[in-house]
C-alpha cells in the first residue's frame, strides 16, 4: 500500500500518454506482406528449421485454413485482415552474440527507456532474461549459471537447433496444431519464443523472465513458449510485456505450452501491459493467447498468476489438464479495463487424475466504458475421484458506463468430486471511499488503495519484484477513470 | 438420409400450417421454424436435440368429441384441465369470481405473437412450433384489485406416441391482484411444447409451482415468458422429474420498478434422464429483487443442467440479483452441468452467484452415523432434508405436504437403485 505515493507520481508523469510509447529504429528484415504457404516456408528458413518443423507449420497452416474465428466471447472488434500482417520481422542479424556488449545499442536503450537495464538486471541476482524483441531473441544472460544446473533457457528457435529432440517430443503436446484457431495460426508461422527444461530434481535458482516488445508496425507478433519440468524440479517464469503507441490494432497471437512431471512445480507469472489504445478506443493491441499447462506427472503442480492491464482486446486462458494423480493447477488472475478496453478472461481447469486440486481466484476491475469478462470452465471427468475445485469470481465497476459479466461453466462427471463456485459483484463502497478521503487521500488515490486491497488475493500470489510493478500499473491503467 | 430425417418434424408442422392465411399467426409463427437449435448454439450445448430431431413425430390433430379421461387427483375444486394441448371445458370446473377464462381470437394471437417475438425467446422450438400448431392460445386473466384466496390447478394430460402437444397459455394479473396456481404435465405423447407468456401488472402478485412429470419416453420442451410491472412479484418453483429429457426455459423481464421474483426449481433425475433449467433474468429497471435457487439430485446415468442468466441493463441501479445452484450426484454415472451467468453494465449492484456440485457431506453423515443411524438412512435423511429445504422456502405452506410427497415419489424410485454405500 506504500507505493500510492509513487503510483500517483507516476500517474502524473504518465499524463495521458502511455509510458511505453515510443518506436525503436532498427533496421528490420520483413518477410512479404500477407500469408501462405510461402511465408511459412520463408519463415523456416530463415530460422534454418528442420524438415519436419517446417512440415509442422505447413500442416498447422493447411489445418487453420479450414477454421473459422472464434465468435463466442464477449469482445467486439473489426474483422482482422489476416493478409495485411507481417508474419516475419526481424532485427538485423548478428551472426553471434557473445555478450551484451554486442547487443544494438539502439535496443539497448529502448530497455532503459523501460526502466530495466539489462546491466543493472545482470547484477540484480535472481532475474535472467532473454529478451524477445519483435520475434527474434537478441541477448540471454545469466545462461552459464543455469547451465552448470542443467537446465535450458534459450530461444526457441536455438532449441530447435541444439535440442531437437525435447522440441519435437513436446511441442504440439499440450496444444495441439489445431487446438483453436489463434493457435493453429500461430504454430504456422510462430517466429520465437523461450524455451525451458529442468532437468531432474533441479530447482531452477533464480527467477527466469522473458521481456516482450512489439515493434515494427504492422508486425504481427506470434511467440511459442515452451517450459518442460522433469520429475521434482521447479521453476518460477515471469512474463511481462510493454509496446509502444501505435494507432493501427496490432495482432498478437502467442503460444505458451507447460509439461509438468511427477512431483514438478511451474510458476508462470504474467504482467502484460501491452498499449491498451488511446482514451477514445482508437489503437490497440489484440492479445489471443492460448496458454495450458499439462500437469502429466503424480503429484505436479501449475501455478498461473496474471496481471492483465493493457491489451484493446484480450482473449486468454490459462488452463491447466489434471492429468497426474493428486496434481494441483491454480489461477490467479487480475484484469483490469478501461476506456474502451474489452477483457474476456478466464481460465480451464480439466480434472482427469485422482485427487485433483484447483483453486480460481480471479479479480475482474471495470471502469470507464470497458468491457470485463470472467469466463471458466472446471470439468470433472469420470475418473478424478476425490477431486476438489474452488472459484472466486470477482467484480469491481467503476463507474455507470462499464460492464462486468461472469461466465462459469461446471461439468461434473463424479459424484466424490466436489466443485465450488462463487462470484460477486459490487462498486467501490461509499464507506471505504468515504474512511480514505477523510484521512486526506484523494478520489484516485483512494480508489488506487482499494483496487489493490480488492487484488490483494492475487497481488501476492506474484514474485516480489513483479508484484511491485502490477500494483503501479493497476494504479496507471486505472488513472482518468474516477472524479 | 440423417439430414432429411432431421428435417422431418420441421417439414410436418409447415405443412401443418400452409393451409392457413399468410398472415394468420400460425403461418407467420411457422416461417420461422427451420430448424432444431445447433448444438453449437451456447444455450443448446448442454441439452442437444439430436436423437429429438431424428425421431418421426407430427403435431397432434385434436378431436374434441373424443371423451377423455383424466388420471390426476384434484387437491381442490377449481380445475383447468388441457387435454392433447387443448383446453377442454366439458371436464374443467367453475372458476372463482374475477378470474376469467377465453380463447385468443386471431387479432389477440398475433398481438401474442409479437409479444414473444420481441424477447429472446423468439427462436425457442416451442415458441414457434406451437405457435403454428396449438389449438388455440387460452388466456386466464384475473381482474382488477381482486385477490383470489382459491388455487387454481392447470392439469395438462393427453397425447399420443409419436405426436406433439401445443399448449399456450397466457396469463394476465390485472393491476393489484393475486393468484396462486400449480400446473402439472402429465402427457403420455413423444413431443411436448409449452408455452407461456406471463404479464403480472402493477401491484399484482402471482405464486406459481410446475409439476413436470410427463412419460418418461418424452420430451418436454417448456418456454416461459415472464413480463413484471412495478411492485409486481412473482413466486415460482418447478419440480422436474418426468420425461426423457425436460428443459424448461424461463425469461424474465423486469421492467417495472421494485418488482420482485423468486425464481425456485429441482430436478430429481435418475435411469437416463435429462433435466435442464434454464433461466435467463433481464433486469431492466432500478431497484428490483431477484433470487434464484435451484437443486438437483442426480442417479442412474441421469444428467442435470442448470443455465441461469442474469443481465443488469445499464440503468438498472440498486439491483440485487442472487442465485444458487446446488446438485448433489448420487450414482457415479450422473453428472451434473452449472452455468451461472452474470452480465452486468451498471454499477451499483449487488448481484452475486454460487454454485456447488458433489455428494453428501462427510460430516453430516458422521455424525449420524455417530448417533447410531445407519448409513443408507443417513443418506436417505440428508437428501430428504436438502429437498425439504428448498420446498418449504419456496412454496405456500398448506402445499408443503403435497409437494414434498410428489418430489419422494421420484426420490425413492432413484433411490432405489442408487444409494450409494
Amino acid at each position: 500500500m506504500v507505493a500510492t505515493q509513487e503510483t500517483i507520481d507516476k500517474v502524473k508523469e504518465v499524463a495521458n500518454t502511455y509510458k511505453y510509447g515510443f518506436v525503436t529504429e532498427l533496421e528490420s528484415e520483413k518477410a512479404p506482406l500477407g500469408l501462405n504457404e510461402d511465408i511459412v516456408r520463408f519463415i523456416s528458413s530463415k530460422k534454418n528449421e528442420p524438415e519436419w518443423l517446417l512440415e509442422w507449420r505447413l500442416k498447422a497452416y493447411r489445418k487453420w485454413l479450414t477454421m473459422k474465428e472464434p465468435n463466442w466471447a464477449m469482445v467486439n472488434f473489426p474483422k482482422i485482415n489476416f493478409q495485411d500482417i507481417y508474419y516475419y520481422s526481424a532485427p538485423k542479424v548478428k551472426p553471434k552474440l557473445n555478450s551484451l556488449d554486442e547487443v544494438d545499442p539502439e535496443l539497448l536503450k529502448t530497455y532503459e527507456k523501460l526502466g530495466i537495464p539489462i546491466k543493472e538486471q545482470e547484477m540484480l541476482a535472481g532475474v535472467a532474461v532473454d529478451y524477445v524483441f519483435d520475434s527474434i531473441s537478441v541477448a540471454t544472460t545469466f545462461r552459464d549459471k543455469l547451465a552448470k544446473e542443467g537446465i535450458i533457457f534459450c530461444p526457441i528457435s536455438e532449441a530447435v537447433q541444439n535440442h531437437p529432440d525435447l522440441v519435437k517430443k513436446y511441442i504440439g503436446s499440450v496444444i495441439p496444431m489445431g487446438d483453436n484457431y489463434y493457435a493453429a495460426l500461430n504454430s504456422a508461422v510462430f517466429t520465437d519464443g523461450s524455451f525451458v527444461y529442468v532437468p531432474k530434481g533441479v530447482k531452477c535458482p533464480m527467477e527466469l523472465s522473458t521481456y516482450f516488445r512489439i515493434n515494427e508496425q504492422n508486425s504481427g507478433q506470434f511467440e511459442r513458449t515452451l517450459i518442460i519440468v522433469e520429475d521434482n524440479s521447479y521453476v518460477s517464469y515471469l512474463e511481462g510485456c510493454t509496446a509502444p503507441q501505435r494507432d493501427e490494432n496490432q495482432l498478437h497471437a502467442a503460444v505458451v505450452e507447460l509439461v509438468a512431471m511427477n512431483d514438478a512445480e511451474i510458476k508462470y507469472s504474467t504482467v502484460q501491459n501491452w498499449y491498451p489504445g488511446d482514451k477514445d478506443g482508437i489503437g490497440g493491441i489484440y492479445n489471443f493467447v492460448t496458454k495450458r499447462g499439462n500437469c502429466l506427472g503424480h503429484r505436479s503442480k501449475i501455478s498461473w498468476t496474471q496481471v492483465e492491464t493493457g491489451s484493446a482486446i484480450t482473449w486468454k486462458y490459462p488452463s491447466c489438464i489434471l492429468r497426474g494423480d493428486n496434481s494441483v493447477g491454480e489461477f490467479y488472475s487480475v484484469a483490469v479495463a478501461n476506456n474502451f478496453q474489452q477483457a474476456d478472461t478466464g481460465t480451464k481447469m480439466i480434472h482427469i487424475g485422482k485427487n485433483t486440486k484447483s483453486t480460481i481466484i480471479s479479480k475482474g476491475i471495470s471502469a470507464g466504458k470497458a468491457q470485463n469478462t470472467y469466463r471458466g470452465q472446471v470439468q470433472i471427468q469420470k475418473n478424478a475421484k476425490g477431486s476438489r475445485n474452488f472459484t472466486q469470481c470477482d467484480s469491481l465497476l467503476i463507474g455507470d458506463e462499464c460492464g462486468a459479466h461472469t461466465v462459469p461453466y461446471i461439468n461434473q462427471h463424479t459424484p466424490s468430486a466436489r466443485v465450488e463456485h462463487e462470484a460477486t459483484t459490487s462498486k467501490i463502497s461509499e464507506d471505504q471511499l468515504f474512511y480514505c478521503l477523510q484521512r486526506g487521500l484523494d478520489t484516485e488515490q483512494a480508489t488506487s488503495l482499494i483496487v489493490n486491497g480488492f487484488c490483494k488475493e492475487v497481488m501476492k500470489e506474484l514474485p516480489m519484484e513483479f508484484a511491485v510493478e502490477a500494483q503501479k500499473l493497476i494504479g496507471i491503467s486505472l488513472e482518468g477513470s474516477v472524479g | 438420409m440423417l439430414h432429411n430425417k432431421n428435417e422431418d418434424y420441421i417439414a410436418s408442422v409447415n405443412n401443418y400450417v400452409s393451409g392457413f392465411n399468410d398472415n394468420s399467426f400460425r403461418k407467420l409463427a411457422g416461417k420461422d421454424f427451420k430448424s432444431w437449435p445447433d448444438p453449437l448454439e451456447e444455450t443448446w450445448r448442454l441439452s442437444r436435440l439430436g436423437t429429438l430431431a431424428r425421431k418421426k413425430i407430427e403435431p397432434i390433430k385434436i378431436n374434441f368429441d373424443k371423451s377423455v379421461k383424466s388420471n390426476l387427483n384434484t387437491i381442490g375444486s377449481n380445475i383447468i384441465k388441457f387435454f392433447d394441448g387443448a383446453y377442454r371445458e366439458d371436464i374443467s370446473s367453475k372458476l372463482p369470481i374475477g378470474v376469467s377464462l377465453k380463447e385468443l381470437n386471431e387479432t389477440e394471437s398475433l398481438s401474442y405473437l409479437s409479444k414473444i417475438k420481441n424477447t429472446n425467446l423468439k427462436n425457442h422450438p416451442s415458441t414457434n412450433a406451437s405457435l403454428s400448431c396449438t389449438p388455440s392460445i387460452i388466456k386466464l386473466s384475473v381482474d382488477k384489485n381482486t385477490k383470489i384466496l382459491d388455487l387454481i390447478e392447470i392439469h395438462y394430460e393427453g397425447g399420443e406416441e409419436s405426436l406433439s402437444v401445443h399448449p399456450v397459455l397466457f396469463i394476465e394479473l390485472n393491476e393489484n391482484s393475486s393468484l396462486s396456481i400449480i400446473e402439472r404435465f402429465n402427457h403420455l405423447g413423444s413431443l411436448i411444447m409449452p408455452l407461456q407468456l406471463i404479464d403480472i401488472k402493477d401491484s399484482a402478485s402471482l405464486n406459481s409451482i410446475k409439476i413436470f412429470d410427463d412419460n418418461h419416453k418424452s420430451y418436454n420442451l417448456s418456454a416461459h415468458c415472464v413480463f413484471l410491472s412495478q411492485k409486481s412479484v412473482l413466486n415460482s418453483f418447478s419440480l422436474v422429474k418426468g420425461s426423457q429429457f425436460t428443459r424448461s426455459e424461463t425469461h424474465a423481464y423486469l421492467n417495472g420498478k421494485n418488482s420482485k421474483l423468486n425464481l425456485n426449481g429441482v430436478y430429481i433425475s435418475g435411469d437416463k434422464q435429462h433435466h435442464d433449467l434454464t433461466t435467463a433474468i433481464y433486469h431492466n429497471v432500478p431497484e428490483c429483487v431477484s433470487k434464484q435457487s435451484v437443486r438437483g439430485i442426480l442417479g442412474g446415468e441421469s444428467t442435470g443442467v442448470f443455465q441461469g442468466k442474469v443481465r443488469v441493463a445499464p440503468n438498472a441501479q440498486k439491483t440485487d440479483g442472487q442465485q444458487m445452484s446446488k446438485a448433489i450426484l448420487i450414482s457415479d454415472k450422473a453428472s451434473a452441468n452449472a452455468k451461472p451467468e452474470l452480465e452486468i453494465y451498471a454499477d451499483d449492484v449487488v448481484c452475486a452467484h454460487g454454485a456447488t456440485v458433489g455428494e453428501l457431506d462427510d460430516d453430516q453423515l458422521f455424525y449420524l452415523s455417530s448417533r447410531g443411524i445407519t448409513k443408507d438412512k443417513a443418506r436417505l435423511m440428508l437428501i430428504k432434508a436438502f429437498l425439504k429445504d428448498i420446498i418449504n422456502e419456496s412454496v405456500e405452506e398448506a402445499l408443503h405436504d403435497f409437494i414434498f410427497k410428489e418430489a419422494q415419489f421420484s426420490l425413492s424410485s432413484i433411490l432405489k437403485n442408487d444409494l450409494v454405500v
